[in-house]
């Protein structure tokens, strides 16, 4: 009886620990433009400088 | 797909992140499933790229964005508590010299987006960070889950070629993030 029981608070924790993270996940990324989100990946993305010439191709 | 119970996986950065903005109701499914039964482990790499991205978008933020950006950086920050960062430890140092010394060029040239760019020498650190990682999934003993095959195949590949170099470990086992479940149709 006690093992059953230990068992459901186990699993009753796993289920709560996993939706805490879930849940963070969400504010953690959420509302983010695709750029922004590469930086918080590590890209690190930067304004492209483009000269009069560069445009021409020249 | 992927049975959440063949885990725990490491999970590169850019992978982390596509998991948890994933709506699809199989990817929040096994995520869920994969939660709980293992945690989300990631390199302490990637808590670096993480916090240098939340730091950096919040200095360029209008002073209104702000308090925006600093709950996502500790939202995220608040999920590091379970035990889930693998260290850079001294094992993980010496591997990832080697990988580093093995392919001291990233395969894919910089990110471009519209109007923005990555630079060079951002794009090396990035590399560089990516063999950290890699080195820790290695010496961890667990497949990495990644979300970019080129960079980390040639890593694998390369790791493959000469296994001299990584006694006792490998191979690199990886992971397409796309590949872990089912999407809807």
């Amino acid at each position: 009886m006690a093992e059953v029981v230990a068992t459901g608070l186990r699993s009753e924790n796993a289920k709560q620990r996993a939706n805490q993270v879930l849940d963070n996940y969400r504010k953690a990324f959420s509302g983010f433009p695709e750029d922004e989100l590469a930086i918080l990946d590590g890209v690190m993305l930067e304004p492209v400088v483009t000269t009069r010439r560069s445009r021409r191709g020249e | 797909m992927i049975d959440p119970a063949a885990g725990p996986f490491l999970f590169d950065t850019s992978a982390e992140s596509w998991l948890a903005r994933q709506t699809d109701r199989n990817a929040v499914t096994w995520l869920g499933r994969y939660l709980r039964l293992h945690p989300v482990a990631i390199s302490a790499v990637t808590v670096t790229e993480r916090v240098r991205g939340y730091s950096t978008l919040w200095r360029r933020a209008a002073p209104e964005a702000r308090e925006r950006i600093e709950a996502a950086r500790v939202a995220y920050l608040s999920q590091l508590t379970h035990g889930n960062v693998l260290p850079v430890n001294s094992a993980v140092a010496v591997v990832a010299g080697e990988v580093m010394a093995l392919v001291p060029d990233p395969p894919t040239p910089p990110r471009r987006s519209h109007r923005l760019a990555e630079s060079r020498q951002d794009r090396l650190a990035r590399w560089r960070f990516d063999g950290m990682i890699a080195a820790t999934a290695l010496v961890a003993g667990i497949p990495l889950v990644h979300n970019n095959a080129a960079d980390f195949e040639a890593v694998r590949s390369a790791i493959e070629r000469t296994p001299e170099r990584f006694p006792g470990l490998g191979p690199l086992e990886l992971i397409r993030c796309s590949l872990l479940y089912d999407f809807q149709t």
